[in-house]
């Protein structure tokens, strides 16, 4: 046979089901959090303007928002509303390509081929065998050096 | 009197002394590992530090598209204290690699690299065995090849998509160094049998995937939404925070139960006995997400190929039919002195379809083809040596 016959190939082609790229999957999410805002922004505009289309109930929340700011400039700068900070990312460290998660969302994008790519990139990294070092050098610093 | 009684006790002290201060010599040296994985780390680390030239010839060696040279057989030659840890390794009763799953999909499985290298190492020294002469000893690699494989083990997907590599790797090499002992009865039978007791054991991704539920279930909470950011993200940092701070505990729960109901359905498609068409049919269908639901979005970010991931399991139980099936003609053959006009009944079949392999055979070869399969992917050929 040749080798384009072998299983191996065979296993490498057999990409995910899921055929759009990273890139795509996240654009497509990206999308579909910003359809959701949109949704909430279009929802809490109409939602207020019934609250305020009494003129009693425009006071009543014109007072609120008076003892609120009062209140948040008693407590001073710390303001409960601050956008939270951005997620911790985690250290992008070369053992990062060998955490399940790595290799996992590797398979996930772009099939076998992706994750074997990954290990090939993972043995430049560390190579094949964590030390080489010989006898002599392992005891160097020993009395017995 | 005194005199005997004094020697007796002397006696009885000095053998119970010589029982308690000098015991067995065997019993003083620790046993060897029962632990498979201790000894694949130990091979792991003694496996040569070979170049990217080194590797891709003995990646070709491996796969059967080059024969072993003289560098293959410099560079398999280094790896020889690694093969030999391997080979202690296959004999250990049990594996665990050590995984710290409490981790989740943080994780580090720095092993999988390795045993991808170890792998091309070993089905390539069973090329050099087998250019060499000695089938039996080119065939004792390729089951130990196999033992690896299951060692490799189903834990997580990601191990059962390596343990499929090894085994698809080592069936190859097998199918050709069967065809080259076509003669040999006697190491025909031996192989017979020892594939038939390596059988007990089999691997799927049945486990993998209800472990990688789990794991999934944990990520797919509030508390766990930075590390469910850096899953989708990756690096970059934007969309991370974008995904923080949508991904409330309800879109969360959504998620969740989106996850769990087609992963569930998976599961039972896995798990009950139907046609290949219609497995992969309903495997596509539980892949299938609505693209303007966020929560749908964030479950099918951890959904798998479904239905590749079955194909890969039907196609690695068939290889595995059709090596034994093989080996069935090549012992009929070694009875009679030629190949059988048809294939004879009861061997094992193809597992896409359930039906016997179709046979064909030419002068100094045969083949065994899944019924309906036109790509030569589907073919297992069999090279006879003369």
């Amino acid at each position: 046979m040749r080798s384009t016959e072998d299983m191996e190939k065979f296993v490498a082609d057999a990409k995910p089901h899921v055929t759009t790229g990273a890139s795509m999957d996240r654009r497509v999410l990206e999308d579909s959090f910003a359809a959701m805002d949109e949704n909430r922004a279009a929802i809490k505009p109409s939602a207020a303007a019934t609250v305020l289309a009494s003129r009693a109930m425009r006071l009543a929340a014109a007072a609120a928002i008076i003892v609120a700011a009062g209140l948040l400039l008693t407590r001073g700068r710390h303001t409960p509303d601050r956008p939270p900070a951005p997620p911790q990312l985690a250290d992008q460290t070369p053992t990062t390509m060998l955490s399940m998660m790595s290799l996992r969302m590797t398979y996930q994008h772009g099939g076998w081929d992706a994750l074997d790519r990954q290990f090939r990139d993972t043995l430049d990294q560390f190579g094949l065998a964590a030390s080489s070092l010989s006898m002599q050098q392992l005891l160097e610093g020993t009395n017995g050096s | 009197m005194n005199n005997v009684c004094r020697s007796s006790f002397a006696g009885i002290l000095f053998v119970t002394l010589a029982a308690t201060i000098a015991p067995s010599p065997a019993l003083a040296i620790p046993p060897d590992p029962n632990n498979a994985a201790l000894l694949y780390y130990q091979s792991f680390l003694t496996l040569a530090q070979l170049d990217d030239r080194a590797r891709d010839r003995i990646a070709a060696v491996a796969r059967g598209d080059k024969a072993p040279d003289k560098q293959a057989r410099e560079d398999i030659g280094k790896c020889a204290g690694a093969i030999e840890f391997a080979e202690a390794a296959a004999k250990a009763p049990t594996c665990d690699w050590g995984v710290r799953y409490s981790r989740g999909f943080e994780a580090l499985m720095p092993q999988m690299a390795q045993m991808r290298a170890m792998t091309f190492v070993l089905t390539a020294d069973a090329r050099i065995l087998a250019a060499d002469g000695n089938y039996k000893g080119a065939l004792e690699r390729c089951l130990m090849a196999g033992t690896f494989a299951r060692h490799v083990g189903d834990d997580t997907l990601i191990s059962y998509l390596v343990s499929i590599s090894v085994r698809n790797l080592a069936y190859k090499c097998m199918q050709d160094v069967l065809g080259r002992s076509a003669g040999d009865a006697e190491l025909l039978q031996w192989v017979k049998d020892e594939l038939a007791a390596s059988d007990i054991v089999t691997l799927s991704p049945t486990r993998s995937l209800k472990n990688e539920m789990e794991i999934v279930d944990d990520l797919l909470r509030r508390e766990n939404v930075e590390k469910l950011a850096r899953a989708i993200a990756g690096t970059d940092a934007k969309k991370a925070a974008v995904i923080v701070r949508k991904a409330d505990e309800k879109l969360l729960e959504r998620a969740r139960g989106i996850y769990t109901e087609r992963m569930s359905s998976a599961l039972t498609i896995f798990s009950t006995p139907m046609p290949y068409e219609q497995a992969v049919a309903q495997l596509k269908q539980a892949a299938n997400f609505d693209p303007n639901d966020p929560s749908a979005q964030v479950a099918q970010a951890f959904v798998p190929g479904l239905d590749k991931i079955f194909s890969q399991k039907t196609a690695i139980e068939t290889h595995a039919n059709a090596i034994k099936a093989g080996i069935e003609v090549l012992l009929s053959r070694a009875k009679s002195g030629q190949l059988p006009n048809a294939l004879p009944s009861g061997l094992p079949k193809d597992a896409f379809s359930g039906k016997d392999f179709e046979y064909s055979k030419t002068k100094d070869s045969f083949s065994l083809r899944c019924p309906g399969k036109d790509l030569d992917v589907y073919r297992y050929e069999f090279k006879i040596k003369k």
